[in-house]
């Protein structure tokens, strides 16, 4: 037994009402924000706290 | 709308994971090469600039050579070649096959070429305190099995002049982070020319460092280090 079907969307539109063309914009943007975040501050971070072989620098980094 | 929610959470579950994941087998061999090949970039350079026969100290007199050597050191860039290392016991090598060639500096960045040394600390053969610092894992985790090193094995120390550096192990300590009295002047307390070297403790986590002190076994020279406490060691850094 089948119900009724949904209407498809207008072509070039999905479900959310948002075009394809602009979610697949705001996805690559996503990525490359996210990217860049984990490059420039969380990798760089992770390293500092997991990989640092040096004495003192805890010192510098502690609030005076 | 619910199902979309958690089927979108589910995604960057996944993307997570598999971020985190492939920066683990990034860190754990892939930095390894990074430095490999900035330690064969270091040995061109050694070979380039460093006398294969010692300099000889009354060439241009003992005053002259050592204000020369000091001068030098402090036109050495950082991240050039400072110094070449490595470890014996019976006359064999170990913990590293290769020699290490450390560079000048210590901060995170220059340690992935090499071990580093502590810019405010000792030359090598100095009469204070050489200290070096180097990767326990990735970045070719140089001080990987430091902590085997024994009574009667020997750190050797090879210096730009081309004069090699012999000392002798002492011991081996954990002590925490912040723990800067063992880069300082006399970690030993003994008055004697010293080596320091320090890595992260346990091995893949920096939440103590393993530090192992050496003697020099040779007849020191002029010290050129700062002569700071350990406090005005971190001023110093600050600034």
């Amino acid at each position: 037994m089948t119900g009724p079907s949904e209407p498809s969307p207008p072509s070039g539109t999905s479900h959310g009402g948002l075009p394809r063309w602009v979610r697949a914009v705001l996805l690559v943007v996503v990525i490359v924000v996210a990217v860049l975040v984990l490059f420039t501050w969380v990798f760089p971070w992770v390293e500092e706290m997991t990989q640092d072989p040096t004495i003192g620098a805890q010192l510098l980094r502690a609030p005076r | 709308m619910t199902a979309r929610v958690v089927r979108g959470l589910g995604w960057l579950l996944v993307v997570s994971g598999a971020v985190v994941l492939l920066y683990v087998v990034y860190l754990l061999w892939f930095t390894g090469f990074e430095t490999q090949q900035a330690q064969r970039d270091l040995e061109e350079s050694w070979t380039l600039t460093v006398p294969d026969t010692p300099v000889e100290q009354e060439a241009a007199g003992p005053d002259a050579t050592a204000a020369e050597e000091d001068e030098e050191d402090e036109e050495l860039e950082l991240g050039a070649a400072f110094a070449a290392m490595w470890f014996e016991r019976d006359g064999e090598r170990i913990v590293n096959d290769d020699v290490l060639y450390v560079v000048n500096g210590s901060t995170l960045e220059l340690l992935k070429s090499g071990p580093g040394h502590y810019p405010l600390s000792d030359r090598p053969g100095g009469a204070g305190n050489l200290a070096i610092a180097g990767h326990r894992t990735t970045y070719g985790a140089p001080f990987w099995s430091v902590d085997e090193l024994t009574d009667g094995d020997t750190i050797h120390v090879v210096d730009r002049q081309g004069r090699e550096w012999r000392y002798a192990y002492r011991q081996q300590q954990i002590v925490a982070p912040t723990d800067v009295w063992v880069v300082g002047e006399d970690p030993l307390g003994e008055d004697v020319p010293t080596i320091t070297l320090t890595t992260c403790h346990p091995r893949g986590s920096a939440a103590q460092r393993l530090i192992v002190f050496g003697e020099l076994l040779d007849e020191p020279i002029e010290s050129t280090a700062t002569g700071e406490t350990p406090e005005e060691i971190v001023t110093e850094l600050e600034g």
